[in-house]
Order: C-alpha cells, then structure tokens, then sequence
C-alpha cells in the first residue's frame, strides 16, 4: 500500500518536473540573435549588490550599456571566488563566442591567461593584475588620487588623528593608505593644523575586503583610542557606520557610503570602471584595441569623489575640487616627491614622481603612517 | 475534529528507505529551488522551468561542461568520503575544510622547497602522501581530544577550519609570498614536474582516479576487513565494542586520521591537480561540501562518487543560470542547503513515519 502510494507520488512530481521543463524550453527559443554587436561578459568577485567592489563594477556595467546602447550585448557571473572556478567560468564564455572577457579580480590572474593562451581570438581584460598576453591587457584605476584628495580634505578640516580600518595589505591598499596620508599631511599644513609628523593616520588590518562585525569592531576600538576620523577602506560601509552613531567624522571607500547608511561621512573616493569599460568595448568595435596596461585616473573619470557631506566647509570644498580639476588635467602630484618612508629613507626624490610600477607593488608606508605591514 | 500528529518507527525494507530518503532530498530540493527561482525573478511556470533547463544545459550540455564536473567531483569525493567515514562510526567530521587547506599546504610545502632535491619520479608521490599527512595531522589532535578526554569533535573539528585557513593567509601574505609576485598575496607557481597530469586536453587530473579507487578500498577497508567490523560496532554501539574488548579510543583516532588523509587528499589534488598555487581562494567550502556528499550518499562509501557527481552538476549547471536567466549566483548555495536538510529530512522519514490520529483514540484506521 505505502509502495504504491510513494510510487504514485514520486511519478507524479516526475511529471510535474517534466512540464516546469517543457513550459520553459518555448520561452527559451523565443530569444532569437540579433544583429552583430559586441558580445562583453563580466566574471565577478561577490554578488552584484555587495555595496563595494562588485556593486561599483557592476554601475561600470550599467554605465557601459547606457553609452553603447544596442552595440553591446552583456553577461556576467557572479560570486566566482577561487581561481578554479574562474578557469571554468571564463573558458565557459571563450567558447561561447564572447568577444571581451573581463576578469575582475586579482585572483583571476592565472586562469586568464592560461585561457588566453587558448583562445587567440577573445580579448581578454584583467583588472588590477600585471600579465599580458597579444590578446590579453589588464586595466587598473588610480585610486591613489582620490585617496590624496580625501587625505585632502581631511587635513584642511583640521583632523589629525585618523585611524584606518584597513583590509588586505595589497599594493592597491598599501598605496592608498599612503596617498591619503601625503594628501592629509598637506591638507594639516595647508590650515596650520599642529600635528605629530610621525602619527596622522593609524592603520589597523581586517585581513579581509568585508567583515561587518570587524569593520564595526575595530572602527569603535579605533575611536575609543580618541582618533578624530575613521577611514573606512573595506568594501562594505560598517565602519563608517560605527563612526557616524558616535559621532566621530568618516570617509568612504569604492561606493559612496552615504547611499549605503552613513550619513556622516565628508566625502568617499569612489572607483568608476563605466568610462574604462565603454572606452575598451568601443575600441574593440573600431578594430583598434592593443594590449595596454590600462591605468585611469580623474582625467579618464576612473575615480570620483562622491559629492561632500553637509559637514564640509564650502571653502574647504572648494580648495580640493580645485586640485581635482588639476589632477584630472594630467597634474598628478598624488606620490609626487619628496617622499620620506616610515624609517626616514627618502623613496622619492625631490622633483620626481614615483614610477607606475613602483605604485603597483608598494609595500612600504609613507611617513605619519602609524602601523606596520602585516606578515 | 481534533487531529494530532503521531511519530512512529517504519518497519521498511532497505530499498524503500532509500527510495523515500532521497526522493525527499531531491524532491526538497525541486521545491525550495523552484521558489528561490521564482524570488530571484524567475517569472512564472515557465521562468522556472526555463531556469532547471538552463541548469541541466549547462551541466550536461557539452563535453567540456560533463570534463567540469568531473573536475568537481574529484575533490567531492574524496571530502565526501572523509564525512561519511567518520559517521558510520558515530563520528562528526565537520573539518574536512581545515584538512582539505592543511593537505594543500603540505604538498605545496613539499613542491616548493623539497622538489629539487627529489628525484623526478618520486616527486608527485611524496607531495601527495605530505597532503594526506598534512590532513591527518589537522584531524589528530581533535581525534586524541575525543578518544582520550571526550572534547566534542563537532566543535573542535570545526572551529579548526578557521585556525587552518587563518594559518594558509599568514603563509602566502608572508614567508610564501611569491618574491615575483609585486607584493600580491600568493605563492610562487608550482613546478610543473609537481602537477598532475590531466586527461583529453581537460582539467580532468589523476585525483578522480585516485578519488575513486578510495572510495572501493575504503568500502572494502570498512565492510570486509576485522578493523572495519570493529569500527561498525563502534558506532552502532559504543557499549557493545567495550564489552567486546575493543580499543575504542584507537579506533577513534585511526578513523578521524582516515578521515583528515582523505579530505588533505582532496586539498593536494585540488592544488596540484587544478590551481597550481596557494592563493585567496583555495578553500572555497569544498569540505563543507562533502557534508552534503556524504548524506546525499547515505553514508554509503560507494554512492559517495555518484553524490559528489550529482552535486558537481549542481555547481557547474549554476553557471548557465546566472549567464542565460541572470538570475544571482547565490541561488545554488541555497539549493545546496535544500539539498542537504531533504537527505536529512528523507532520513528521519525513512526510519519514522507521521500519521494524523484522531484526539482520543488509541487506533486510528489503516493510514494506506
């Protein structure tokens, strides 16, 4: 009796199964080809809605599809963490005839270029790695200009104590920590703020890009050690957060943390891959794209302040857009010399500027950083 | 009229266990994916429909989507099988990530700094046995807790993933680093001689060979050999083994090493075999995974390679859901889990049945 009973209900959940099937394979075919266009898939870190890296790359997107309308045809996959995965994931999209692949993360390294190698005739783009192949370049933004500006503002607001909630000690970070230090150094120099030449901006490491219960942990350590401004540099907003429901000012870091919660926050650098996505599609579409480490700044619109919270004075406000509109003429004074490490040894000389390759392996801290590399 | 819900144990025979406990895991799964599918976006029937479709499709579409599936399923089932050794002796192993970045970290250990002064031939051999000794050791000391001071192994096996994963970021962020590398975590590329050999111009490596012939001598190992017996014993009846004289804390021991060898194992395939270099993202919950395996499998050694093909399916076919239907890439993660509280559910039905009885009386009529 029960047999035939289980019998009876696991035939027809088969046949419901089969008719959910069935009902999508007309909807399946309804969706033709249309005319040639660029065909662009996106293999991503986190979800799309992360609120940092992945949330600003997939606005990229969406900013790109705005531009180029009908020309480009888009995919992504989402949540790719370990390298095995991306293998499989872009070879997946190589096969399928995609004419740009875009890698998104550091991780993806190996992996597209070793499906490179397979498929001369994709082009691949790699964010923020440093292997090329004739089909394969790697595009990158300059964070560190709008991270001296940040440092900026801060310094000319008069905060001299900024404790930092720092994620992984890679260059990217590493080179940010310490433009937004020169630039807040200036800033305090700029208002004739006193401060301890050796300690503006203390460093602490989450180890990790997001970790809301650290973030809001070490932003509340940080500020019961009475330093002035919490520099959120994780992907999610926690930090800043914690820094606003203490009332203590934040800065935030990839999106604009005001969307995301904090309120307090004087500005937040952001990272704005919709003009580098739209510029490499068009020149994909034109037949010109060449394999070029791709590094934008302000004068490729690559980063962006998002706009200035109410605290900021109109005369500070417009002291660092003035400097923007520098930067984004080619003026980039963000690692210009001199430039003095932790230890005292001068890095950068008086009247250069630290090379692009330096930048993109720094693991050394300017001075007025307080805190150390972890190993 | 008053209706209560009463549990009592089902006199069924094997096969129709079986049969109800997976049906209810995939059935659940079906269900629980259908919804998660229609609250992604999916619209309608036939949304639904098209988003299993595009799974299958992207699973079994082509030769290259069947060669990834056998990618995953090597380190599935060899994490899988760690799980469910440990439970048919009444053994929670909910390390088998921790083991799986142990296992990795020694054989990286031995191809980056042992490798030149190996004779070639030997070269692959010792870097898996050091994965296997690399999980061995990672299980030890919660085994040697358990058997000697009762310590919970759940807890203990578990809270050692994240020491592992903590202590595999301490080495590629510091002593590893690749010198080479720009100051990026990570170590060095591994020497070729180290890598396993793939299949067919696939990702296809030794270790699904190697997966699958475990998989055999194990059930061999727990179903015909006096250890196995005894470990049989050990976990239907603790009592009944100490009455019988055996040396219950050594077994323990031996099994949760079995099970650490078996998930280093997967580890050191999975790096020598697929990634080639230890780096963020090589723990990406393969171990937990075998969890799922392993109930899926119903704790049978020999079904653990079809669950870990199953499962394989599952992850790969996710790929297609997200490119074709853009519906997010977190949808199989909750399968997963439907998947494993179905096995789980499907279990507890299979050995208890639920029938309604009228309040107040002792019989109520025939349920069939």
């Amino acid at each position: 009796m029960l047999q035939k009973k289980l019998f009876a209900a696991v035939l027809a959940l088969s046949l419901v199964f089969a008719a959910t099937l069935c009902l999508g394979a007309s909807s399946a075919q309804a969706a033709g080809p249309a005319a040639k266009k660029v065909r662009a898939a996106f293999v991503l870190l986190e979800t799309i809605n992360d609120q940092g890296w992945t949330t600003a790359h997939h606005d990229g997107i969406e900013y790109m599809k705005k531009q180029l309308g009908d020309q480009v045809e888009v995919s992504y996959t989402e949540n790719v963490h370990s390298p095995a995965d991306a293998e499989r994931v872009i070879r997946n999209y190589a096969r399928q005839g995609y004419d740009v692949i875009f890698g998104t993360t550091f991780t993806y390294m190996e992996a597209m270029y070793k499906v490179a190698g397979e498929f001369p005739k994709v082009t691949f783009m790699h964010c923020s790695g440093f292997k090329t192949r004739p089909n394969m370049g790697t595009y990158m933004v300059r964070v560190e200009q709008g991270e001296y500006l940040a440092g900026y503002l801060a310094g000319l607001m008069g905060y001299k104590d900024v404790g930092t909630v720092a994620t992984q000690p890679i260059p990217e970070v590493v080179r940010g920590i310490d433009a937004f230090t020169l630039g807040l150094v200036r800033g305090l120099t700029e208002s004739k703020t006193k401060f301890d030449a050796d300690k503006v901006n203390t460093v602490v490491w989450l180890k990790s890009w997001r970790d809301a219960v650290n973030e809001t942990t070490l932003a509340e350590v940080l500020i019961g050690k009475k330093h002035d401004l919490i520099r959120q540099m994780a992907d999610t907003s926690d930090s800043s957060k914690a820094a606003c429901m203490k009332g203590v000012a934040a800065i935030g870091y990839g999106t604009d943390a005001a969307k995301y919660g904090a309120a307090c926050a004087l500005t937040s650098t952001t990272f704005q891959w919709g003009p580098l996505y739209t510029d490499i599609v068009r020149k994909i579409m034109g037949g010109v794209w060449k394999n070029d480490q791709m590094f934008v700044g302000f004068e490729g619109d690559g980063v962006g302040l998002s706009p200035f919270g109410k605290a900021v004075p109109k005369a500070v406000a417009a002291k660092v857009l003035a400097l923007k509109a520098k930067m984004a003429k080619g003026d980039d004074m963000s690692f210009a010399g001199p430039i003095v490490d932790q230890a005292g040894t001068v890095r950068v000389k008086q009247g250069e500027k630290a090379p692009d390759k330096e930048l993109l392996s720094m693991r050394w801290f300017v001075r007025g950083v307080s805190g150390k590399l972890p190993e | 009229m008053p209706l209560r819900l009463v549990l009592e144990p089902r006199q069924a025979a094997a096969p129709l266990r079986a049969l109800i406990s997976l049906g209810t895991a995939l059935g659940l799964a079906w269900a629980f994916g259908s919804l998660v599918f229609a609250l992604a976006g999916a619209e309608g029937l036939s949304g639904i429909g098209a988003a299993w479709r595009a799974m299958l499709q992207g699973a079994l579409g082509s030769g290259y989507s069947v060669s990834e599936i056998l990618v995953k399923a090597a380190p599935l089932t060899l994490t899988g099988l760690a799980v469910a050794l440990c439970c048919r002796l009444n053994l929670w192993n909910i390390g088998a990530e921790g083991q799986f970045v142990c296992g990795a970290l020694a054989s990286c250990w031995v191809a980056l700094f042992m490798a030149p002064g190996l004779p070639p031939r030997l070269l692959l051999p010792v870097a898996l046995a050091a994965g296997a000794a690399g999980g061995a050791a990672w299980a030890f000391a919660p085994a040697l807790l358990k058997a000697r001071l009762g310590v919970n192994e759940i807890l203990s096996t578990l809270l050692l993933n994240y020491v592992a994963v903590l202590f595999m970021e301490h080495l590629y962020y510091g002593p590893w680093r690749d010198p080479a590398g720009f100051g990026f975590p990570g170590t060095a590329e591994l020497p070729e001689a180290v890598w396993l050999p793939t299949f067919f111009g696939t990702r296809v490596h030794l270790g699904l060979g190697l997966a699958l012939a475990l998989a055999g001598a194990l059930w061999w190992l727990l179903a015909r050999t006096r250890w196995g017996f005894r470990a049989r014993v050990l976990g239907l009846s603790p009592k009944a083994a100490a009455y019988a004289g055996f040396r219950s804390a050594r077994i323990t021991v031996t099994a949760m090493c079995l099970s650490g060898a078996l998930a280093g194992l997967a580890g050191a395939g999975e790096l020598l075999g697929v990634q080639h270099r230890v780096q963020d993202g090589l723990a990406s919950g393969l171990g937990f995974a075998g969890i799922v395996v392993a109930f899926l499998a119903r704790l049978n050694l020999l079904a653990v390679p079809l669950a870990a093909l199953f499962l394989g399916a599952l992850l790969v076919g996710a790929d297609q859901l997200q490119t074709e239907l853009r519906l997010p890439g977190t949808a199989v993660l909750a399968l997963e889990a439907a998947l494993l509280f179905g096995a789980l559910l499907g279990e507890f039905l299979a050995a208890n049945r639920l029938r309604l009885v009228r309040r107040g009386r002792k019989e109520a009529g025939h349920a069939g």
